[in-house]
């Protein structure tokens, strides 16, 4: 990846936020391969692919003003709005054979970025994956690393296919429990 | 965790969300959960998500193809820049604002004009014609085109201005019968020949709040276009459809 030619200490959201010439294009050339390798994951096809990702760049210009870096990276601010994208296409190809554009806007309601949520950096995700049981945890490699859908891990593992569903599902509030857990114990003794 | 305690049974929904798993039953369960709990969603469950599903990609990001790449950086500079011209992303409750006030809608479709040609910072209301002579004076090579109305919808009529250079325009309708959001809207759809896909852009899902005078509706093209070749409205179910039926064709305008 070549280096942008205005890196600045800024990050590169609030600077297309505040309106700086040259944000946009610092933008796609750093976000762009995530971006692109995300939607890959989802969608075979390489138009839609394509066309899926002009989309989701739009959508990174709109709310490029809500990035707050205290409460996450740019990067999964903005894997976050692609994944969210990814996942309306797939759900409407689903039900809408046939189907070509998307909406202007994500299906998904628009949550808040609370200051609640917590900042996950690697390590503390690894550890915390380390306490979900093993069965999860490779229901969860299967799903995020190898990018399996939910009926694929089903007939990989044998599990019914609700089962593999509430596993995830009950997983990731564990870990997310957990995350909570860890955070606060480390506020308390910080103060 | 007791999956029946309705607090639980929320959460478990929300990570169903975040994981990109949900029902139809289930979104809207969630929904009316949230309603009843009094609760507001957090992302915390999908950040969470997009992290787990972000490392694999973080260690082998691949690079668009080069086309791609190109086309984005060209409709980024094209769009510009949301500080230097915030009316230039038509947001959702904005888009029906503009349209439930026929004269705020044409203040905001004269300020885009203004704001984007850089001729005037006043935002007082203009005539149509006036708009339309503003984004031709812009654009030399601006399509313009005429809308005629079909079927039961022949009273219909209208223009609509396009921009390739811009990547902006509006329509002026009129004789298009009010209609109620609850039960239908209408869609705009481009067929630009130049693109891969034959299926036309989703130009944006409107209303039209009164008869009488024209109304003014900014085109909130979904994708970028090349010389557009038709202009079609139809009316679909509320909230509009992916791939429209044509079941009611209101009015096309097309060269």
């Amino acid at each position: 990846m070549s280096t942008p030619a205005h890196v600045t200490s800024k990050p590169v959201l609030t600077r297309v936020a505040a309106g700086e010439t040259s944000a946009m294009n610092v933008c796609i050339n750093l976000y762009g391969p995530l971006v692109w390798t995300l939607v890959r994951r989802y969608v075979n096809n390489n138009t839609s692919s394509e066309d899926l990702v002009q989309e989701i760049f739009a959508e990174i210009w709109k709310k490029a003003a809500t990035y707050d870096p205290a409460i996450a990276s740019e990067s999964t601010f903005i894997g976050m709005i692609a994944r969210r994208r990814a996942i309306d296409f797939i759900r409407h190809q689903l039900r809408n054979p046939g189907f070509e554009p998307l909406g202007a806007e994500s299906s998904f309601p628009d949550p808040a970025l609370v200051a609640s949520s917590i900042p996950y950096d690697a390590e503390a995700l690894k550890s915390s994956l380390e306490t979900l049981p093993d069965e999860t945890r490779k229901l969860f490699h299967l799903f995020f690393y190898d990018g399996f859908t939910h009926p694929e891990i089903a007939d990989k593992t044998g599990l019914p296919l609700g089962t593999v569903k509430t596993r995830l599902r009950r997983g990731l509030i564990a870990l997310r429990d957990h995350l909570r857990r860890t955070g606060i114990t480390h506020n308390k003794t910080v103060s | 965790m007791n999956p029946s305690d309705p607090v639980n049974r929320y959460t478990e929904l929300l990570a169903g969300r975040a994981l990109g798993d949900l029902t139809l039953e289930e979104e809207r369960e969630l929904v009316l959960l949230g309603k009843q709990l009094g609760i507001s969603p957090d992302a915390e469950l999908e950040l969470l998500a997009a992290t787990l599903a972000l490392e694999p990609v973080l260690q082998s990001r691949e690079p668009m193809p080069a086309g791609l790449a190109a086309r984005l950086l060209q409709k980024a500079h094209l769009i510009g820049l949301p500080g230097s011209s915030p009316i230039i992303y038509p947001q959702v409750p904005a888009w029906k604002n503009i349209l439930l006030h026929p004269m705020t809608g044409w203040a905001a479709a004269a300020a885009v004009v203004i704001l984007s040609l850089v001729l005037t910072q006043t935002e007082a209301p203009l005539p149509p014609e006036q708009a339309a002579a503003l984004l031709r004076s812009a654009d030399k090579d601006l399509i313009e085109r005429r809308f005629v109305g079909l079927g039961e919808f022949k009273q219909a009529s209208g223009q609509v201005l396009w921009s390739d250079a811009q990547q902006r325009g509006f329509m002026i309708l009129t004789g298009i019968p009010v209609n109620d959001p609850r039960k239908a809207q209408y869609q705009l759809w481009i067929v630009d020949p130049t693109r891969d896909s034959d299926a036309p852009v989703d130009g944006g899902v409107f209303d039209i709040p009164s008869n009488g005078s024209p109304v003014v509706v900014p085109i909130a093209a979904k994708l970028a276009l090349s010389n557009p070749q038709a202009f079609v409205i139809t009316r679909e179910h509320p909230g509009g459809v992916v791939k429209s039926k044509q079941e009611h064709v209101v009015a096309l305008a097309k060269n």
